[in-house]
């Protein structure tokens, strides 16, 4: 790939994520301008009309659309997401303090898919016919026909209500890092509390992988380079994990990439059924107190991460897979 | 009668014969779709109606445990409504939601799809572009902003009228691209067959060409996304409920049910939680496992993909 072709599409794939970011901020905005009136929050019944219009003028409410748009704009690019109703605390601050619960929890599901689904993928590809692969089969579809609240209920219910082994709600003992990172690694209270949560958050995810690794692998082991590297008399495990799994994983960062979205949008339902004190439990609370700036800020730190990590993926993607074409390179 | 005898002799019927997880789910499956549809009848009470219920039955366990009322087969909820009429109720909403949000998701994606395969060029990079954003972002992270702006913008109570057609056209909407992209890779393979260009040749209107010549043979793989489709959009149904984002309590869907219950099986309730939940799983998990038969059946070319 010439180093040209290279920048034009990274400039491409940039434009992209911040013409979503536009879009996303645009939906952010509009809510803002529909949904409760800041003014009400601020004064209360009982100002007059005539002071109420004075205040909307200052506070530039009776501006021109575009001109309230492009101060939202200047004002989230500088971090200023507005001020949470209830915590009476900049939105940012509030969601960026619960960010490092939620992303441990998306870091602990990701290492149990990754773990779980890549011995089981190839190993289901390799011996399709063994009782392990048909069981593996059966039980992932019965995986995917679970939602993940359900997941989480019957965890709950058999392990924390019935056994009593297990926390059922919260985060347990954490320990601030000197960056002020709360993180639950590192206490073994902290630990138990993270593994059903992640158990729940990988259960909807792990099928799907399982069967995407196998499905690829299997058609990886029929191509003429894999037939070829038998032919050499190459040990069995060179061939499956050298040549067959490489490229195995292509397509399977492609699909991780598409599953981002999914996942944090399941972070909300698994930290809901364990009051995991992340982003998602903090947005349905902001929801049901109507509280529009964090409900907005949410949306829009969300949506960044997601258009990061999809760019970041699509990136890794075509710099990784050698038989991608970057489509237009020239123009 | 020929339309009948057709269909009894063809080779699917055999095929389906043939395969007992297939008929069992169907059996399950059409038991669940005919008790749901026939819950007003069956059912021992009317949980809508609050003359049938009195707080005194509430948190009563099925019968087979101790203190079960033999009015109550499966226990009542907090509010003494019975978990059977609850669930014989509750699972009709959701599928009615399922269904009909398929529907709308198929509607749109099919149109889309015809047009952008038969279409090409700008057309198609612009809907093909669209539905990958759209897909990048997660029906479900969709579907949840856009039910958490709608009730805070119409307030609860307005919202608990309108919850069933907004879940509808939510998951409606979100799922279009499914349908778009399955539906354009047919048109793409059928396009340049000779009846296409014959009825080109003929001087018939694009419309007509795809509605009338394209879209019949585009149908099998629909029918094959339908059945899955269907099992997630009662997931999502399900999920959003349960985040007290869809149905409301008064007319409970199972993920609404399950939501209601849930704080009770720290108090030994389990009932009122577990019991829909397994109801849900077992129907999602027929739709689920007929979508694999149908797939298999339908589309041999797919069959190593499983």
């Amino acid at each position: 790939m010439k180093s040209a072709d290279l920048a034009a599409f990274l400039i491409r794939r940039l434009g992209q994520a911040i013409l979503v970011m536009l879009v996303i901020s645009l939906v952010g905005f509009s809510i803002q301008d529909n949904l409760g009136d800041p003014l009400r929050e601020l004064v209360g019944q009982s100002v007059s009309e005539a002071e109420r219009q004075a205040l909307r003028d200052r506070m530039g409410l009776n501006d021109p659309f575009l001109v309230q748009y492009w101060r939202f704009l200047t004002d989230a690019i500088q971090g200023d997401l507005g001020t949470s109703y209830f915590f009476k605390k900049p939105a940012l601050e509030v969601i960026l303090a619960k960010f490092p619960a939620t992303f441990e929890l998306v870091l602990a599901a990701t290492f149990i898919i990754v773990g779980v689904s890549v011995p089981m993928g190839v190993y289901c590809a390799i011996k399709p016919e063994s009782f392990i692969s048909r069981a593996t089969m059966g039980i992932s579809i019965i995986g995917i026909s679970i939602p993940v609240f359900l997941t989480a209920i019957f965890l709950i219910y058999i392990f924390s209500v019935q056994l009593g082994w297990m926390p059922s709600f919260g985060r347990g003992e954490t320990v601030t890092l000197p960056w002020g990172w709360r993180t639950g690694f590192l206490t073994a209270d902290g630990l138990t509390h993270i593994v059903m949560p992640a158990i729940a958050l990988s259960s909807i995810m792990l099928p799907l992988f399982i069967r995407l690794i196998r499905g690829e692998m299997m058609e990886v082991l029929r191509t003429e380079y894999v037939r070829f590297a038998w032919a050499k008399g190459l040990a069995p495990r060179r061939v499956w994990f050298l040549h067959a799994l490489k490229n195995t994983l292509i397509p399977v960062i492609s699909v991780a990439g598409v599953q981002i979205g999914t996942l944090i949008a399941y972070t909300i339902l698994t930290e809901t059924v364990f009051q995991w004190p992340g982003m998602g439990f903090l947005f349905l609370e902001a929801v049901n107190r109507v509280d529009t700036p964090l409900i907005i800020a949410y949306i829009i730190v969300v949506g960044l991460i997601f258009v990061v990590t999809n760019t970041i993926v699509d990136v890794i993607y075509t710099l990784v897979n050698p038989m991608v074409k970057i489509i237009g390179g020239d123009a | 009668m020929s339309a009948i005898s057709t269909f009894l002799q063809s080779d699917l019927l055999y095929r389906f014969r043939r395969d007992r997880v297939a008929v069992v789910s169907f059996i399950v499956l059409a038991t669940f779709v005919l008790a749901a549809v026939f819950a007003p009848l069956i059912a021992p009470q009317n949980p809508y109606d609050p003359m049938q219920i009195d707080i005194m039955d509430s948190e009563l366990p099925p019968v087979w445990q101790e203190g079960g009322d033999p009015r109550f087969v499966l226990g009542t909820d907090h509010q003494g409504r019975g978990m059977l009429s609850t669930i014989l109720y509750g699972m009709g909403i959701s599928l009615v939601i399922g269904v009909f949000a398929v529907l709308l998701q198929a509607f749109i994606g099919v149109s889309i799809g015809l047009v952008s395969g038969y279409m090409g060029g700008r057309v198609d990079a612009f809907f093909m572009r669209l539905a990958d954003i759209q897909l990048s972002l997660s029906t479900l992270m969709v579907a949840i902003i856009a039910l958490a702006v709608f009730q805070a913008a119409f307030g609860n109570e307005l919202y608990e009228d309108l919850a069933i057609i907004m879940l509808i056209l939510v998951i409606g909407i979100a799922e279009w691209p499914q349908y778009a992209r399955t539906v354009r890779a047919s048109v793409l393979a059928e396009k340049n067959k000779e009846y296409v260009d014959a009825a080109r040749v003929v001087g018939l209107p694009r419309m007509r060409i795809m509605a009338r010549h394209i879209l019949p043979n585009t149908l099998s793989p629909v029918l094959v996304i339908s059945t899955v489709q269907v099992a997630n959009a009662v997931i999502s149904e399900a999920s959003l409920s349960f985040l007290g984002l869809g149905m409301p309590v008064t007319q409970p869907s199972l993920g609404s049910l399950i939501h209601s219950g849930f704080e009770f099986i720290f108090s030994g309730s389990w009932w009122i939680t577990m019991l829909p939940s397994i109801v849900l799983i077992i129907l999602i998990l027929s739709i689920n496992l007929l979508g694999d038969w149908l797939r298999d059946a339908l589309n041999p070319k797919l069959y190593r993909d499983e």
